[in-house]
């Protein structure tokens, strides 16, 4: 199976969030996207930094919601996707 | 040097600007997206910018031409106000470096455009790129002779990226690819329709109608492109 690129990684990440309704547990999107728990941080951090992810806390449980910024993202994602299946790249 | 550089009637010869004018449009739209998509990805896909450099090669093709045929017209009117010349002149011949280096520039810009996008779709190629330059140039140098030559080299490029787009339609099965299709098999036609340009000047114009018909299709696959990404994330949003 060829290597997940970063765009493709945080690509899977906000995709298992809106599928999920557009709020999900972090361990719960560490198995949807397929990653390790050291991964899992990494590409976190960045898309909290970034705002295309955001953290809050109800009662016991926190959770991540997608942006309007990471919505847009995911909208690129699948445009460019569509462009290169369509296009042949 | 004497060179026939334009082959349009007196009353087409400013319209066929508008014409090149819509396909840089869509060349320059197409050429955007997949820059940007290059760039947002992280430079990690270098077809997207193979693409874009065929396209933007493309767009500078036509936009040459637009700007030598701006000046054959510029011409017709300084023939017109010197009044002798313009009644009996049907086609403008000029003796004019500028007018024979812009068209060059078009048939060299637009050869090479085709030819990265045909290397773009058939990624497997072994061709040896250096001696397809060497053709290229060596067709370009010959247009100048011969406008046949010029358009016999596009439209085998255009079919061969028209076949290529139906082998892609046949595995996807999508319609803004088989209108992709369509679009390469359009634009090749009108290659044909060029042709005897020399003979019936008429032509020119229902060649031109092609192209545009050619762009204009090209233009629909690519929006209906971006509407089918933005329709799969309203549905995901919901």
């Amino acid at each position: 199976m060829a290597r997940r690129s970063r765009a493709n990684i945080i690509n899977d990440m906000l995709d298992s969030i809106q599928n999920k309704g557009g709020r999900i547990r972090q361990t719960h999107l560490m198995y949807k996207a397929n990653l390790s728990h050291n991964q899992l941080k990494l590409y976190l951090e960045d898309l909290l930094k970034t705002e295309m992810v955001k953290k809050v806390k109800n009662k016991n449980c926190s959770y991540l919601i997608i942006t309007d910024k990471g919505s847009e993202f995911l909208e690129k994602m699948r445009q460019m996707r569509e462009f290169e299946k369509a296009f042949g790249l | 040097m004497v060179t026939q550089v334009m082959f349009a009637p007196d009353w087409f010869a400013s319209k066929d600007i508008f014409i090149h004018g819509f396909n840089v449009l869509v060349l320059l739209l197409i050429a955007a997206f997949s820059l940007r998509s290059y760039f947002f990805k992280k430079q990690e896909n270098k077809s997207y910018l193979f693409f874009a450099v065929s396209f933007i090669l493309l767009a500078v093709s036509f936009l040459w031409r637009m700007v030598t045929d701006i000046t054959v017209i510029y011409e017709i009117i300084k023939v017109k106000q010197v009044g002798i010349l313009d009644v009996t002149f049907k086609t403008i011949y000029t003796e004019k470096v500028l007018f024979v280096a812009g068209h060059l520039a078009h048939y060299l810009f637009l050869l090479l455009g085709l030819y990265i996008l045909y290397v773009v779709l058939n990624r497997k190629s072994t061709m040896n790129h250096l001696f397809i330059l060497y053709f290229i140039i060596i067709t370009t140098i010959f247009s100048n002779f011969s406008y046949f030559i010029f358009h016999l080299t596009a439209l085998v490029m255009l079919m061969g990226i028209a076949y290529r787009y139906y082998l892609i339609y046949k595995s996807n099965k999508r319609k803004s690819t088989k209108l992709l299709f369509i679009s390469f098999c359009v634009l090749a036609l009108s290659q044909v329709l060029f042709m005897p340009v020399r003979l019936y000047t008429n032509i020119y114009i229902v060649a031109q109608i092609a192209q545009l018909i050619g762009f204009l299709i090209l233009l629909i696959a690519f929006i209906m492109v971006m509407y089918n990404g933005k329709k799969k994330s309203r549905k995901h949003n919901k």
